[in-house]
C-alpha cells in the first residue's frame, strides 16, 4: 500500500473557470491533471494497485468555484474513471470543509446520469 | 499542665522572619485575583474579537452580494473569467473568517450555507458557449445569491 498526495495549490494556486478556453488553471485542466495522476497510479484501465491511497489536498488556494470542482471530479466520471475509484479518493479540505460534501454531490450526480 | 495549641503555622524565611497563616491566605487571595482577572480578560478578548469579526463578515457578505449580483446581471465581457475568480476569492475570505469565529467560540461553521453560497455565486451556466449573464431580477440565481447571503448575515449576529 502506498500513499500518494496531490497538493492542488502547487499546480492551481488560483483556480479559474470551468473551461480551458476561458483562461488558465481551469476545471478542465484540473480534471486532466487528476486523470493523468490516477492513470499513472492505477494503470490505464484503473485496475492496478487498487490498495494505493490518493489524498487530494485542496487547502491553500485562493478559493474554488463550483464549476471548477464539478468539472474536476464530475469530469473524472465522464472521462470513464470508475465511480468506486473516484469515491475512494481522500479529500483534505480543512480550510473550507463544505467542499467535501459539494464534491461528493458532483460525483454522485454524474454517476446517476450514466 | 495543658499545652497551649497554636493554630498559626510558621515558616522561617532565610532572613529569620516568619510567614503566618494570615499571610498565606493573603497571598492566596492575591494569586486568585490575578487568575480570575486573566480568565475574565481572555473571555472578554475572545468576545470582542468575535464581535469584531462578525461585523467584518457581515460587511464582506454585503459586498459579495452586491458584486455577484452586479456580475450576473451585467453583459458578457472579455475579463469575466477574472471577475468570477475574484468572487471565488471573496468567498474564501469569508469562509476563512467564519472558521476563525468558530475557533473563538462563536457561531458554528455552516457547511450547508457556505455550499449554497458558493454554488449560487460561482456555478457557470453556458448558453451557446457564452456564460449566461445579463440575468433578470427574478432569475433563480439572483434569488439564491440574496437568500444565501441573508441567511449567513442572520447567522452571524453579535452576542
Amino acid at each position: 500500500m502506498k500513499n500518494n498526495t496531490l497538493k492542488i495549490v502547487d499546480k492551481f494556486p488560483y483556480p479559474g473557470s470551468r473551461y480551458k478556453r476561458l483562461g488558465p488553471q481551469s476545471g478542465e485542466e484540473f480534471k486532466d491533471y487528476l486523470y493523468k495522476n490516477l492513470k499513472s497510479i492505477y494503470g490505464a484501465e484503473f485496475n492496478k494497485n487498487l490498495d494505493n491511497i490518493v489524498l487530494i489536498d485542496l487547502d491553500g488556494t485562493q478559493g474554488y468555484g463550483s464549476s471548477f470542482l464539478e468539472e474536476g471530479f464530475g469530469g473524472l466520471i465522464r472521462s470513464g474513471v470508475p465511480y468506486k475509484l473516484v469515491k475512494s479518493l481522500r479529500i483534505k479540505t480543512e480550510e473550507e470543509p463544505e467542499l467535501y460534501e459539494e464534491i461528493q454531490e458532483y460525483i454522485d450526480d454524474e454517476y446517476s446520469k450514466l | 499542665m495543658m499545652n497551649i495549641v497554636s493554630y498559626n503555622i510558621f515558616l522561617v524565611t532565610p532572613s529569620g522572619s516568619t510567614i503566618t497563616t494570615q499571610q498565606y491566605i493573603t497571598w492566596f487571595l492575591v494569586v486568585l485575583g490575578w487568575v480570575v482577572t486573566c480568565i475574565l480578560a481572555w473571555v472578554i478578548l475572545r468576545k470582542n474579537a468575535r464581535n469584531s469579526w462578525i461585523g467584518d463578515i457581515k460587511k464582506m457578505l454585503i459586498s459579495l452580494e452586491d458584486n455577484s449580483i452586479e456580475f450576473w446581471m451585467s453583459d458578457n465581457e472579455e475579463k469575466e473569467s477574472i471577475e468570477l475568480k475574484k468572487l471565488g476569492r471573496e468567498i474564501k475570505e469569508i469562509t476563512t473568517l467564519a472558521q476563525e469565529i468558530q475557533v473563538y467560540g462563536g457561531q458554528r461553521y455552516s457547511n450547508d450555507l457556505f455550499k449554497k453560497l458558493r454554488q449560487a455565486v460561482t456555478t457557470e451556466i453556458y448558453d451557446n458557449d457564452k456564460l449566461k449573464r445579463n440575468l433578470k431580477v427574478l432569475d433563480n440565481r439572483i434569488n439564491n445569491i440574496s437568500d444565501a447571503c441573508s441567511q449567513l448575515r442572520n447567522l452571524y449576529s453579535r452576542k
